[in-house]
């Protein structure tokens, strides 16, 4: 229950810039222009790496409830890579997009898109290194008395998923 | 959640995938009006996917669905108090 309480508090502080882009963005013009610049390629195959990563969280809480710590452990595994996939990923498309001058003062646009997928980055971040924690807690098989944290580390995962599922189509499809 | 209850999390993620193909299919191939509408469909059905399915929404008690929506509604109510102002002003 607090989890989903402090995940409700997070919804406003997404919820509020990317309801500030919208209403900024529909007042304005050449903000198609300034999106056309962004990486899609790239964007795409980060989409399913993130996907991919909310099914591997899921199988690894599915893991804790079969009582199965070495598919825990391989799906935590994955869970990390996948997230840590996401931030390289994310991290040549920001340098790629600095070496062509659109640095975050480049023009409204290019603020907002680095607010949002900034903020979205450390939010993946911050899992990430909780899922690092249980990682080594189910490696050195401690993560018994406290293996309801996969589902809480799941739930925060997925709802960063869910940040980048409006993302996407709200910077790199419109 | 017994196993017997359990969603089936591959096929909600094929599901996430193809979403995704349609969304770009159609920022592609429909006029600009009918891709929008139905590229934030697709995203809305997504999100709802992983809320229901992933974060297990659907076997959660009622209370938990008025965390998700209230502060949605506060976001919606942002976007239509500021709309106005900056769309019509400038």
């Amino acid at each position: 229950m607090g989890l989903w309480w402090f995940l409700a508090s997070e919804i406003p502080v997404f919820g509020g810039l990317i309801a500030s882009y919208i209403v900024v963005r529909l007042g304005s013009s050449g903000w198609f222009e300034a999106s056309s610049h962004l990486n899609f390629s790239l964007a795409l195959v980060n989409t399913f790496v993130l996907l991919t990563s909310s099914l591997t969280m899921v199988l690894a809480f599915a893991a804790v409830e079969d009582r199965n710590p070495k598919r825990l452990q391989l799906n935590l595994l994955l869970t990390l890579l996948l997230g840590l996939t996401f931030l390289a990923i994310k991290g040549f498309e920001y340098a790629g997009e600095i070496a062509h001058g659109f640095t975050p003062g480049a023009g409204i646009f290019w603020s907002f898109y680095y607010g949002m997928t900034g903020l979205h980055a450390l939010h993946v971040l911050g899992g990430i290194v909780v899922n690092m924690i249980l990682l080594v807690a189910a490696l050195r098989e401690t993560l018994k008395p406290n293996e309801h944290r996969v589902e809480l580390a799941g739930l925060y995962w997925h709802f960063v998923d869910i940040v980048w599922i409006f993302l996407f189509p709200l910077l790199y499809l419109t | 959640m017994a196993e017997a209850h359990r969603p089936n999390y591959f096929l909600v993620w094929i599901w996430l995938v193809f979403l995704v193909i349609v969304s770009i299919t159609a920022s592609f191939v429909l006029p600009k009006s009918a891709a929008l509408l139905l590229i934030f469909l697709a995203a809305l059905i997504k999100a709802v996917l992983v809320l229901l399915n992933y974060m297990h929404l659907k076997f959660e008690r009622p209370v938990l669905y008025a965390l998700v929506i209230i502060p949605l509604l506060i976001v919606a109510v942002l976007i239509f108090a500021l709309f106005p102002d900056f769309v019509f002003h400038g």
